[in-house]
């Protein structure tokens, strides 16, 4: 939304009556002219404050204004002499309009005695320039957490004014922080001390990752950014999916091992883990649990059914006819459940054994990875300590000779080692080294869970044969008429084992559920990812290249001639203008840089009003830096009035030329220009009346 | 036996087939072995700590994080052999803490320390200093290369990460941490 300066006040409170200037402003370009250290930088520096953004000078919050508002003002009277007062109180006030037809006052203390910095009084009519009503104030707080985001936060007030809605960019530890106006204004506002450099003001306290660039892309609405923005949102999403499968396969794993199970069919990463074009999602149709039956490790499905089919056989069997035959089967089981028992202690203590090996095995390879990454990290740092040597100038260091008798110290390191391997060989081998180490690693670490998983099983079988032959031993030695203990042991461990496998079963198709949706999601989300545009979208290019022509067309008619104009370009990923192999800020002279300034935010103010978010606001303070040529300045003049006046913008241009100059330079431009002329006077003069403002 | 029949039995892998071959070697396999032999020897890798620049950085990295730039030879001794490696790390860490009891020897000794010294002497790094000149202290030019290898939190961080546990390191209070009396 567009937006203009109606009106500056300034206001200064003595004992004595108070000191001010009322500053009203037009569309299109604005000069102010008076003679040197009259105060037209103030008028600058309170725009600068009044909108709460004198942050983007300082990190600190100090008001730029000088000691006139802080401390005394020095009165000329008349015959020349001069007289001091000390400030009781001051204050700056701006009106601004914007496109709507809105119309905002803003009034920022400077000193007084009750009202604070931090606190900004708004009208929302012209309370400078139209009549004055004091009680549509409110006051709105500053530079506190949520100036820009709370609805009583002045700055937040002033993005609504503006139409803007700043985004969130990456901080420059990568998390994301709001684009804070400060980092904005710098591309509206060019302060006397910046024109040293071509390109705006940095600023550099919210940490935000390259400020000025987030700032252009914002003013001329570049897409580029939301893509880059949307695969930031993307990337998350994956990691955050990446983290749900594993911790879902661990508890799948976790709840197969109470039933002495494995999982298979289930991969470790599933397809999109790692940043690589995704056909389709993992299917896991093909999962299932897998329980350890003897030395074979069964379908679940199976167990299950051989697990129902032994309950319902044993329910149907018929009692042994005499006690003799009870007596005789009974003991054949025992002997049976017996053996069995001692096969499968037996199987246990290999596994165990293996277990206990693979162990071992993976926490040596484990040590194993951990000393040769640190040893190629130390071999890695070498290389950055021989230039650090050399910077420090420690010889030894630096070219490895010894630095008393200069004779290399090779043979020192080698001993009795024979030849040996450079620093990039030594590195290469390391790494070689590495990945077999961890290759290894894996296959122990997948081995050992093999084992383990049989190693529970196998313990599970072995407690359950114990039990049985416990009861089949209790119901030798006991009463006949007595109930068969073996029997219902039996019976209750199958029943048990039958209740504990549907569970598990149950639990593990329903968490299968969920991996496969986390699988499916993570696949559309690579997907998306790789749909999106690589580098600038074409309206993008299309945008940075008008504002490259605009700028070299400004810069041919101010005269620019360092070097040749067409060499100078809008670098894509700085968002400044450069040549290659050149610093602008250096290599030019220094009214070249001044020129770059001007062409470079005039041609950004131009394009961003048009189809951006640029207010089309720019203030100049005091462009005529450096000597620039009259008749170069008079161009800069002529076209900022032309741009100003068909973009319905406003520029601002304070100036110390003189007014037949300055005529002179605008030429036919004068009549569309508003020259504001102090001449000598200063801009502070004594009021007659006091200011209703004033509080 | 003929040839084939040694192949088989390698192919069965079967120990008693192997031992048959090689005590029946007759002309045609005798003939196959005389092969020219020739022995080259393989560059082989330095041990990072065994190189002069990286002991030289560890032991400016080292008396720099000492008060005042300086230590004893023998606490120089202590913590070069500590940074070695993640063993002798854990280990003085636990003396340090008081986790595990002083019975064992602490005094501990950098073999390739004399040398490391006597480069970075030469070399303007490291001075002697103290009242017995027992003392040894970075110089100005070696208190440069230590603020430069701090700058990059990335460069030595195992070495930098154990001797920052160790939190203000002094002569002074090696002796407390370690229990020893003041020579």
């Amino acid at each position: 939304m567009r937006t203009w300066l109606r009106a500056i006040r300034l206001n200064v409170s003595t004992d004595e009556g108070q000191f001010g200037r009322t500053v009203s402003l037009a569309k299109g370009l604005n000069v102010l002219r008076g003679a040197n250290s009259r105060g037209k930088t103030q008028l600058v520096q309170a725009v600068i404050y009044a909108l709460g953004m004198e942050r983007m000078l300082t990190a600190r919050a100090n008001a730029p204004l000088g000691s006139v508002f802080t401390t005394e003002i020095a009165v000329e009277l008349a015959g020349g002499t001069e007289r001091t007062y000390p400030t009781t109180s001051s204050w700056v006030a701006i009106e601004l309009e914007n496109s709507e037809g809105r119309i905002m006052t803003a009034q920022r203390f400077i000193k007084h005695p009750i009202i604070g910095r931090d606190l900004v009084r708004v009208w929302e009519d012209a309370a400078l320039t139209g009549g004055f009503n004091s009680s549509g104030a409110q006051d709105l707080f500053l530079h506190n957490s949520g100036s820009a985001t709370r609805s009583l936060g002045f700055h937040t007030r002033l993005q609504q004014f503006l139409g803007w809605s700043l985004p969130e960019v990456a901080s420059v530890s990568g998390k994301p922080v709001l684009l804070y106006p400060d980092a904005v204004f710098p591309f509206l506002i060019v302060d006397q001390q910046s024109w040293g450099s071509a390109a705006p003001r940095k600023v550099e306290r919210y940490q935000i990752k390259e400020p000025t660039k987030q700032g252009m892309q914002f003013l001329l609405a570049l897409e580029g950014p939301a893509a880059q923005a949307e695969r930031n949102r993307l990337e998350l999403r994956v990691s955050e999916l990446r983290g749900e499968w594993t911790s879902q396969r661990s508890a799948v794993r976790a709840i197969c091992s109470t039933v002495a199970g494995r999982v298979a069919g289930v991969p470790e990463n599933p397809a999109g883990f790692s940043d690589r074009a995704v056909s389709q999602p993992t299917d896991l149709a093909s999962a299932k649990l897998e329980i350890l039956q003897g030395e074979e490790w069964i379908d679940s499905d199976a167990v299950a059914t051989g697990l129902n089919a032994e309950l319902t056989e044993l329910l149907q069997a018929q009692p042994p006819a005499t006690a003799e035959l009870r007596d005789h089967e009974l003991t054949t089981e025992l002997t049976e459940v017996r053996g069995e028992l001692s096969e499968v202690l037996a199987a246990t203590h290999l596994i165990e054994s293996d277990v206990s090996l693979g162990e071992a095995q993976v926490a040596a390879l484990d040590r194993r990875v951990t000393a040769l990454s640190e040893e190629r990290d130390r071999n890695a740092d070498i290389r950055t300590l021989t230039r650090l040597g050399s910077e420090v100038d420690a010889e030894h260091l630096a070219d490895h000779n010894c630095p008393t008798c200069r004779q290399s110290l090779d043979a020192v390191e080698t001993q009795l080692l024979g030849p040996a391997l450079d620093l990039e060989g030594t590195i290469q081998l390391l790494n070689a080294q590495t990945t077999t180490a961890r290759r290894m690693r894996e296959r122990a670490s997948s081995a050992l869970e093999q084992s383990s998983s049989g190693f529970a099983a196998l313990q599970r079988h072995g407690d359950q044969l114990r039990t049985r032959i416990r009861a089949l031993e209790a119901d030798i030695s006991g009463p006949q008429s007595q109930v068969s203990q073996g029997e219902v042991a039996h019976r209750v461990t199958l029943e048990i084992r039958r209740d504990e496998l549907e569970r598990v079963r149950s639990d593990f198709s329903s968490r299968l559920e969920t991996m496969q949706e986390v699988a499916n999601t993570l696949a559309t989300t690579r997907q998306q990812l790789k749909g999106l545009p690589e580098g600038s979208p074409a309206s993008d290019i299309e945008v940075l290249d008008a504002v490259t022509r605009l700028m070299r067309g400004h810069l041919r008619e101010s005269g620019f001639g360092s070097y040749d104009v067409n060499e100078l370009k809008l670098d894509a990923s700085a968002l400044r203008p450069t040549r290659e192999g050149y610093d602008v800020d250096t290599d030019a002279s220094a009214s070249d840089v001044v020129r770059t300034k001007i062409a470079f935010l005039e041609a950004v103010r131009t394009v961003g009003a048009k189809g951006g978010n640029h207010p089309g606001l720019l203030i100049l303070d005091e462009p005529r830096q450096q000597d620039i040529e009259g008749s170069d300045f008079g161009a800069i003049l002529q076209y900022l009035a032309r741009n100003a006046a068909s973009t319905e913008g406003q520029v601002i241009v304070t100036s110390a030329t003189a007014a037949v100059e300055l005529e002179r330079l605008l030429g036919p431009q004068f009549g569309s220009v508003q020259v504001l002329d102090f001449s000598s006077h200063r801009v502070l003069e004594r009021l007659e009346v006091p200011d209703p403002l004033g509080v | 036996m003929s040839p084939d029949q040694g192949s088989e039995g390698l192919q069965r892998n079967d120990g008693r087939a192997l031992w048959a071959l090689a005590s029946s070697a007759s002309e045609a396999t005798d003939a196959n072995l005389r092969v020219p032999i020739v022995f080259r020897q393989q560059p082989r890798p330095v041990e990072a700590r065994h190189r002069v620049i990286y002991r030289s950085s560890v032991l400016t990295l080292v008396l720099g994080r000492f008060n005042q730039h300086a230590a004893r030879l023998d606490n120089l001794h202590l913590l070069m052999w500590a940074t070695r490696s993640s063993r002798t790390r854990r280990l003085l860490l636990a003396w340090w803490s008081g986790r595990r009891f002083l019975t064992t020897v602490t005094v501990k000794l950098d073999p390739g320390l004399d040398l490391t010294l006597r480069l970075a002497r030469a070399d303007g790094l490291v001075q002697t200093s103290g009242t017995n000149q027992q003392r040894l202290k970075l110089t100005d030019k070696g208190v440069r290369l230590f603020e430069k290898i701090e700058e990059d939190p990335a460069l030595l961080a195992p070495e930098k990460e154990f001797l920052t546990q160790l939190g203000r390191v002094s002569d002074g209070a090696v002796d407390r941490h370690l229990g020893r009396d003041r020579p």
